[in-house]
């Protein structure tokens, strides 16, 4: 356990990193001999979120604060850097900080009963770690905590807080309406804030649409048995999948590390190399160091092989028509609308990445994802396919419980072992090389 | 039998298809539900599904209107898909905003709504005499609401003026009876084939005559929340000897105050403007409304003195509107000095000895302050 006091002294030293230019002078330099020790894509992603924390702290863009689902190339696009609340509560974790985070939003009066990620995200704000965004934007879909916590956010830094109301369908009506709101939101935008403009929005969709075809060759590299990237790490790269979308940089990053994937299987230099079982991941994860992939990974020789939130579910954007195209990436998310399109899109995950089990991450509070756990138990066991929901908490470490997390995957791994036959999932596809 | 689950739903479009419904006010969480959605979610939720389960309403042409209230609400609309085929089940995705498109998208909602109500269920008028019939079964539940809202007991009536005066129903003791009261006028609902008398005679004739009148001149508060699961709340307050001035609840007064324009136009569109814009619930986005209503119950003629003394936030467990709210509400609230109690629990959450304790502190407390603000003023009356 760290102490009060050694809290307080890093979260300081955090502080005057995050507001210092010469942190990023020297972490650009830093990456130089450091960099070696980096991948060529993990270069890109440190040099991109670099560039942007400096232009947030320092103030040289305006940033505006986003929920999770909320299309990053808007905001791109009008000249603003996203800050995701949700993400930042990731990193904290990462970093160490999101305990005394959720402590202080607790103190705040925020029932344990919510989500972590959102909790955490308040907390931080509490401790000054957030930058000072100029606007906050949120979609109404999906997730319930995400909207009211970024309103609070809103409330406290006194900016405009702008809601896309997503309907339920992609019915006409509803397409036109949604395109319209964001319209609306934009225009209101330029007015409001100083800085930003409508003029880099087809330029946003257009770099969003360049990363789109790396990101597939990716996925398609993904497929590879055994998998060419580790699952623990895909799974730190969602935060670039949910807020990367429209930056400059993102086609690089997808670019690199397809070469590296290319060349992993060229290498036959694979993660897990006796690779048992593979496994599709639904939710997010333990962003604080967690056993439970190393043991997945080198005990197990169990794969990640995809993640649900790593599935690119939007068609290509039309640059020449922004709007239309964000209302259509707003509402074709498969977690939102009936449950059956969560259900169809996670069959078609298992047998696109051969999976031989999946497992649920169920972060305490988070009703979108946890409510579908009952569909997804019988509809894979229809098919054949174990699952497993894992109660844990991706954010606070003290509500972890791994010891019974590894003991649940221990014994979900003794299953797959115990099926003398293979998923029906694999080997249904062609694997592209 | 159509039940519906939100009070965004206009119970106007079934009446007014001649297919009885009412709102669905489970009285329990049952365990019904329990393995189908997650522990986390909210009684009322697990609630509407032990409720359609547990045989105590018939299957035959049996149908639900779910709102898309939140998380767990989309979820208990799926289950009723999945698992219970033979309900009919209806989804309706009501805006989380209140301006113009909003109305008009809500509206195209309420439309469909109508006609898959009337392709669902048999008998169904033609659709040229819908206006008409709409019209009506507004003009309908609007006596409802307003003779629900005038026998809410007022501090006359608590006084010693219960059940008198020339009201369709009588006024209400005790804002527990009134919950009660409330109850049983949406069961009534229901019943086939009658109309405003029959319903209001109904919700009278099972009227409590067992809880006791609130005592005149106790601290009086406004209790507020998502969504009041049941009368044990209230029970508990006047039990603790708090007056409670109004119910900002679900089930209270916001979602009695609807009002349908008068002007010509589209009846859906009409329809869905009174909803849309009734006092709004948490689980809009659109803070600043809420916090305009909340301004009116606490300073009912526009003064600069709260008419209440505190304030009881009730949240049903694990309800995330609720939950980010009452922190809200708890800010707004510091900036009038106004004290602020948060209960947060099940069904039957009145009948627990610790929320009784907390209510006899909250009260103690609240009295203290009294006690201060007299002498204050007397200090002050002295001086001038």
């Amino acid at each position: 356990m760290k102490s009060e006091s050694g809290n307080v002294r890093r979260l300081k030293l955090a502080r005057l990193f995050l507001a210092n230019h010469l942190t990023y002078f020297l972490a650009r330099l830093a990456l130089g001999p450091l960099g070696r020790r980096l991948r060529s894509y993990q270069k890109v992603a440190v040099r991109g979120i670099l560039s942007e924390l400096h232009a947030a702290f320092s103030g040289e863009k305006p940033v505006i604060l986003a929920s999770a689902f909320v299309p990053t190339e808007l905001i791109y696009g009008l000249g603003a850097i996203p800050v995701l609340p949700e993400v930042w509560s990731g990193f904290a974790a990462a970093a160490g900080f999101s305990a005394p985070a959720v402590t202080a939003s607790e103190g705040s009066g925020y029932s344990q009963d919510l989500c972590s990620f959102h909790r955490c995200s308040l907390g931080l704000e509490n401790l000054e770690l957030l930058p000072k965004p100029a606007a906050v934007i949120v979609s109404s879909h999906l997730c319930d905590g995400g909207r009211c916590s970024l309103y609070r956010h809103s409330r406290s830094f006194g900016c405009p807080f702008y809601v896309l109301d997503v309907p339920y369908a992609a019915t006409p009506d509803g397409v036109a309406w949604l395109a319209h709101q964001l319209e609306r939101v934009a225009q209101d935008l330029v007015l409001k804030v100083p800085g930003l403009s409508l003029a880099g929005l087809p330029k946003a969709l257009a770099a969003a649409n360049r990363a789109r075809s790396e990101y597939l060759a990716v996925c398609r590299l993904r497929r590879n048995q055994p998998a060419p990237w580790a699952g623990s790490e895909a799974l730190n790269y969602v935060a670039v999948f949910l807020s990367g979308w429209g930056s400059p940089w993102l086609p690089e990053f997808y670019a690199q590390l397809r070469t590296h994937l290319e060349e992993t299987i060229r290498l036959g230099a694979f993660p897990v190399s006796d690779e048992r079982h593979r496994l599709l991941w639904l939710n997010l994860r333990p962003y604080y160091s967690s056993s439970i992939f190393r043991y997945l990974e080198k005990e197990c020789n169990t794969s990640i092989a995809f993640e649900e939130y790593s599935h690119l579910y939007w068609p290509p954007h039309r640059p020449d028509a922004w709007a239309e195209s964000l209302a259509a990436k707003l509402l074709s998310h498969f977690g939102w609308g009936p449950i059956e399109r969560r259900l169809e899109t996670i069959w078609n995950l298992v047998q696109e990445y051969g999976i031989d089990g999946v497992v649920q991450f169920n972060q305490w509070g988070c009703r979108q994802s946890n409510g579908g756990g009952r569909f997804l138990a019988d509809f894979l066991r229809e098919r054949g396919v174990p699952f497993l929901e894992l109660a844990g908490d991706g954010v606070d470490g003290r509500s972890s419980g791994t010891a019974q997390q590894l003991t649940r995957i221990a014994a979900f791994v003794e299953l797959l072992d115990a099926r003398n036959t293979p998923s029906p999932a694999r080997g249904t596809k062609a694997i592209p090389r | 039998m159509l039940l519906t689950t939100c009070s965004y739903i206009p119970l106007e479009i079934p009446l007014a298809l001649g297919i009885p419904a009412r709102r669905l006010l489970p009285k329990n969480a049952g365990h019904e539900a329990d393995s189908y959605l997650p522990r986390d979610f909210c009684p009322y939720a697990r609630g509407v599904l032990s409720q359609v389960w547990a045989g105590k309403v018939s299957h035959a042409l049996l149908g639900v209107a779910v709102a898309g209230s939140c998380d767990a609400m989309r979820r208990v609309y799926d289950v009723l898909r999945h698992y219970a085929p033979d309900i009919l089940s209806f989804y309706l995705d009501v805006p989380r905003t209140q301006n113009e498109d909003a109305v008009s998208y809500y509206a195209g909602v309420l439309r469909s709504f109508a006609h898959d109500l009337a392709a669902a269920y048999p008998g169904a008028p033609p659709e040229r005499e819908w206006p008409e019939r709409l019209w009506r079964a507004a003009h309908e539940l609007d006596i409802l609401r307003r003779a629900l809202l005038t026998a809410y007991p007022t501090p006359e009536t608590v006084q010693g003026d219960a059940g008198s005066g020339n009201k369709p129903l009588g006024v209400c003791a005790s804002v527990t009876e009134w919950v009660e009261l409330y109850f049983a006028l949406n069961e009534a609902l229901a019943l086939p084939g009658s109309g405003p008398p029959d319903w209001l005679r109904a919700a009278e004739s099972v009227r409590s005559s067992t809880t006791s009148p609130a005592a005149p001149r106790a601290p009086v508060v406004l209790l507020m929340g998502s969504f009041l699961l049941d009368a044990t709340i209230p029970a508990a307050l006047e039990a603790n000897r708090l007056g409670i001035a109004a119910v900002d609840s679900c089930l209270g007064w916001r979602s009695l105050k609807v009002t349908l324009s008068q002007a010509e136009g589209d009846i859906f569109l009409r329809l869905a403007a009174a909803y849309l814009r009734k006092p709004p619930c948490p689980r809009l986005l659109v803070r600043q409304a809420r916090r305009s209503w909340l301004e009116e119950l606490l300073f009912p003629e526009g003064g600069k003195e709260a008419e209440v003394d505190g304030v009881v936030y009730f949240v049903p467990k694990f309800c995330d509107h609720g939950y980010y709210e009452s922190v809200d509400v708890k800010d707004w609230l510091s900036e009038y000095g106004l004290p602020f109690l948060l209960l947060e629990s099940e069904y039957g959450a009145g009948l627990s000895a610790q929320m009784h304790t907390r209510l006899a502190a909250f009260r103690e407390l609240l009295e203290e302050r009294q006690g201060q603000q007299g002498a204050a003023r007397a200090k002050e009356g002295r001086r001038t």
